[in-house]
């Protein structure tokens, strides 16, 4: 479950974000929609806790974020949210493959190597898998970015413009990818976008 | 995956910008490394060869040249002392406990032949692997590196050749006087090694008969007095009886004739002193090579932390700690350390093997690359204290990564 209540935020005195009450049961799929400077960014990084907010509460899985600092809040973050940038981020000097382990390594847990088979079969990327991200394409650096946000089965799934830079086959397809495994994983998704394509794929829209 | 095995993989991505870093570390190392062991060593080696000899009477002229070539046989000797005058010191008991008398002048393929007695391979606790110690005339016993690169043993003979240098000349040969080989001694690890041992006789017998052949003077017993006044030494070294001795016998050695004494500590520290500065430029040389290593080093991890700060950054997101990312760091400047001065000691240790082995036959003395300093261990935690250090502080440029502005 994901709630936020009386959420302000302010950056340089100015207020950027202002939502008052939502709440999103576990498993829900939403759409964060907004032109940009709406604020959407900001609330996924509020929502990813690598934000936090001037005013309000926020509760992911559970927990209220305020009340984790320091490492706990890192680990928190890396065993229960997945969050997929709109630039990949892989570390360039690893493989695909090891992207994948590195996420078990920082957050301290054990490293599931058919986990990591699995997600990056189900992406169809299983082939690049010893690849160092420089040789790959803008979306298959795309996939093995949702895999890696999706090797700990998160209890929120956080993706930022996740179709920004694809065309119109290959944006639906991710958004159905991130839908059909959110689900298989009883997830929650937030996806925020300016993308008007991907809009009607989604029931639930929160309008910012 | 553990942050050993992320460090190696970047290293291994940067293999170009971290082997020359490791390379200019190796060689750095390497130098100083080099000429401390060299400096080491010929240092030991004088030190040991000096064994009881306090003091060294000869001939007139460089005491620092007397004391080369008659404790260290590097050197030609400053000339001949008469017999009777090195008696007179000898007769010294006062301060004088222990001389031993040597005369230089011969070699065989240029190990030097010297004629003594048998207090001074005993001053050096030699001891024979084969053979006994000359009795007669003409009976030679052979240092270890002698027998071996020549080849010789206990029975066989050999001819000496005039001078203390081999010059391949056949007219200096003493072709009429062989010497015998009676034994041959084990390996002592000081000049004795590279020494042939015989009798004052021997060598007495040999220029004297020469001399006969070509003057064929004088008779009876006019001819022996006359030989035994003449019979002259290349030098006396001399184990001091009383610590007065170092004050009153040089007064007495500059009373005689053609004399001086030289006391070998102090010529060998003086010398030391001189070949130090050589050691010293060539050390100077390795610092500066290290410390363009250690710059690129810091340019190294500093461009690298430029360049992965997406990296870095998403490490923290995805849970990574900064303090494990500052050992991430640290431990990249500690792994190129690591090979930098692996890659020095073998540098300096090889290098000088290789040296030694090369050059075997022109040393005086024995080099060896299998040899190990205790400076050796300052050098490693020097080097590896400053690497830390230039790692330590960009690895706290970490901390000033901003999550959000480096990964939106």
């Amino acid at each position: 479950m994901l709630k936020i209540e009386n959420l302000n935020h302010s950056y340089q005195e100015k207020p950027v974000l202002s939502i008052s009450h939502w709440q999103v049961p576990q498993g829900e799929h939403w759409l964060v929609l907004g032109k940009s400077g709406s604020g959407k960014s900001t609330l996924l990084h509020i929502l990813a806790a690598l934000l936090s907010p001037t005013q309000g509460k926020v509760v992911v899985a559970e927990t209220e974020l305020t009340q984790l600092k320091g490492e706990k809040l890192d680990l928190f973050r890396a065993k229960n949210i997945g969050f997929v940038f709109q630039k990949s981020h892989l570390v360039q000097t690893l493989s695909v493959w090891e992207n994948l382990l590195l996420v078990s390594f920082f957050a301290k847990e054990k490293t599931d190597k058919n986990k990591a088979k699995t997600l990056l079969e189900r992406l169809n990327i299983l082939h690049k898998q010893k690849d160092l991200p420089k040789n790959l394409s803008q979306g298959e650096l795309q996939r093995v970015s949702i895999a890696r946000a999706l090797m700990l089965s998160p209890r929120l799934i956080l993706a930022d413009e996740p179709t920004a830079s694809l065309d119109d086959d290959n944006a639906m397809a991710v958004v159905e990818l991130f839908r059909k495994i959110s689900a298989e994983i009883n997830a929650t998704l937030v996806i925020a976008t300016h993308d008007q394509r991907v809009k009607n794929q989604f029931t639930n829209v929160f309008q910012l | 995956m553990n942050l050993l095995q992320i460090s190696l993989k970047y290293i291994r991505q940067k293999l170009l910008a971290t082997s020359l870093n490791v390379l200019l570390l190796g060689l750095g190392t390497g130098l100083i490394l080099l000429t401390l062991l060299v400096f080491r060593q010929i240092e030991q080696n004088f030190y040991r060869n000096t064994q009881n000899i306090d003091m060294v009477v000869g001939a007139e002229g460089s005491p620092l040249q007397l004391v080369l070539a008659s404790v260290y046989h590097i050197d030609v000797p400053t000339g001949n002392i008469s017999l009777a005058d090195a008696q007179k010191i000898q007769q010294n008991k006062l301060f004088v406990k222990k001389a031993i008398p040597i005369s230089i002048g011969d070699n065989f393929r240029g190990f030097r032949i010297v004629g003594t007695t048998l207090a001074y391979p005993e001053n050096y606790q030699a001891k024979l692997q084969s053979g006994v110690w000359w009795q007669k005339e003409m009976e030679a016993v052979l240092g270890y590196e002698v027998a071996k690169s020549e080849n010789l043993k206990v029975g066989d003979t050999f001819i000496g050749g005039h001078g203390t240098q081999n010059d391949n000349n056949e007219e200096l040969l003493h072709k009429d006087n062989p010497y015998k080989v009676v034994g041959i001694m084990q390996k002592t690890n000081t000049v004795l090694d590279r020494l042939v041992l015989t009798s004052l006789e021997s060598v007495w017998y040999i220029h004297e008969h020469s001399h006969e052949e070509d003057h064929h003077h004088e008779e009876g017993e006019d001819h022996h007095h006359h030989e035994e006044e003449d019979k002259e030494i290349t030098a006396l070294l001399i184990t001091f009886g009383s610590p007065m001795a170092a004050i009153n016998l040089p007064r007495q050695v500059d009373a005689l004739d053609n004399m001086q004494s030289a006391v070998p500590i102090a010529e060998v520290a003086r010398f030391l002193s001189i070949l130090g500065i050589g050691a010293d430029a060539l050390k100077a040389l390795g610092y500066i090579l290290l410390a363009v290593a250690l710059l690129g080093i810091f340019i190294g991890i500093y461009n690298s932390l430029k360049e992965r700060r997406y990296d870095l950054a998403m490490m923290r997101f995805l849970g990574a700690s900064a303090g494990k990312l500052f050992g991430l760091i640290i431990l990249e400047g500690l792994l190129i350390t690591f090979f930098g001065l692996s890659l020095g000691l073998l540098i300096g240790h090889l290098s000088l093997e290789i040296l030694a082995q090369s050059f075997s036959q022109n040393l005086y003395f024995e080099l060896t690359g299998w040899f190990f300093l205790q400076e050796e261990l300052w050098l490693i935690a020097l080097v590896s204290l400053l690497s830390m250090l230039i790692s330590t502080i960009l690895a706290s440029q970490i901390y000033k990564i901003d999550l959000i502005k480096t990964l939106q």
